[in-house]
């Protein structure tokens, strides 16, 4: 199963985030969290961190949403840094929508590239 | 360059941060989150304590561990820039107490071109490059003419010059991007450390001589 990697500033928004992907997706979608540990901020250490964790619960590939700016940036070090043997994708979305259909998609058995669409199409949904 | 000029170069660069960790809030206030002191500060003391602790014995290995340390404790994009820059440049610095001019400058166009790839900032994009980018290219230039000892220190003084060349420029990248047009007439907080950190290379570069 491809795991999800939720990259913010804040902790509050990723935890907050994650807890509504869950509740929508069911529990079967690994959700990994990064950033704002102690002040609002997000470092690539931080971010690399969370990919090992999610390799280390088994999942099969990575998409990882970020929030804003830097947390790109961070991302794309870690990437780097962590040099994973399975994909670790960055996604180009919006971070609330984006999360959300990705692993709506990833429960219904779809695969991690399905996914990453799913993400990707969610800058199209309207609200209004 | 030896390790311990590479070393001297971040205690120098170390001790500017402290001394300007509030201007540099101040700038970033203008145009940002007005951390950007706090977090090179913050970061450069963390490694003047290993680098005083435990020296790494070689330009490669003192340049990985400022990298890994950036990477770890300075965040937002200056943490992620400065450390994946470092850890490309330290991939071409020998795993020896010296390199010669050549590979100094080689290092730090590979920091430079690592920068450029991973923040996507072009010159004129009122980011840390507009330092970088005309500094390492008078060094690439005159390094085969010249030693770096006597090259360096002229292109260092130039540094500050060229950050408060970003006041007048339109931000296209970072936070400061969100802003457009109110993002001119305030100097690049970037551009500014990175001023500081050439500054710092002039001194140590013009005092091996």
């Amino acid at each position: 199963m491809t795991g999800l990697l939720l990259v913010s500033h804040s902790r509050k928004l990723v935890d907050g985030l994650a807890d509504l992907t869950r509740e929508l997706s069911g529990p079967s979608v690994p959700i990994a969290t990064a950033g704002g540990e102690d002040t609002l901020g997000v470092t690539a250490a931080m971010v690399a961190e969370s990919i090992s964790l999610l390799l280390s619960q088994g999942v099969s590939g990575i998409l990882i949403f970020g929030d804003v700016g830097s947390a790109f940036i961070a991302a794309e070090t870690a990437v780097e840094l962590a040099a994973s043997s399975k994909p670790v994708q960055i996604v180009d979305a919006p971070l609330v929508e984006g999360a959300i259909a990705a692993a709506m998609t990833l429960s219904t058995g779809a695969g991690m590239d399905e996914a990453r669409q799913a993400g990707e199409e969610a800058y199209t949904i309207r609200k209004q | 360059m030896t390790n311990a000029d590479f070393r001297q170069l971040w205690l120098c660069f170390g001790q500017a941060a402290a001394q300007n960790k509030e201007e540099l809030n101040r700038l970033d206030a203008a145009i940002g989150d007005a951390d950007h002191g706090t977090n090179m500060d913050r970061g450069m003391q963390k490694v003047a304590e290993q680098l005083t602790s435990c020296p790494p014995p070689t330009l490669q290995a003192t340049c990985k561990m400022v990298a890994m340390t950036l990477l770890s404790t300075v965040g937002g994009a200056s943490g992620a820039l400065w450390g994946s820059g470092l850890l490309a440049a330290s991939k071409v610095f020998p795993d020896m107490d010296s390199c010669d001019d050549k590979t100094l400058a080689a290092a730090l166009q590979t920091f430079v071109s690592s920068i450029q790839q991973r923040g996507k900032a072009v010159a004129g994009d009122k980011t840390m490059l507009d330092v970088f980018l005309p500094a390492t290219a008078e060094l690439s230039q005159e390094v085969d003419h010249a030693p770096a000892a006597s090259v360096i220190p002229p292109i260092a003084a130039e540094a500050k010059q060229w950050a408060e060349a970003t006041a007048p420029l339109l931000a296209k990248r970072g936070r400061a991007a969100y802003l457009g047009a109110r993002s001119i007439g305030h100097i690049d907080p970037g551009a500014t450390s990175s001023a500081l950190w050439w500054d710092c290379l002039g001194r140590v570069m013009g005092s091996s001589k």
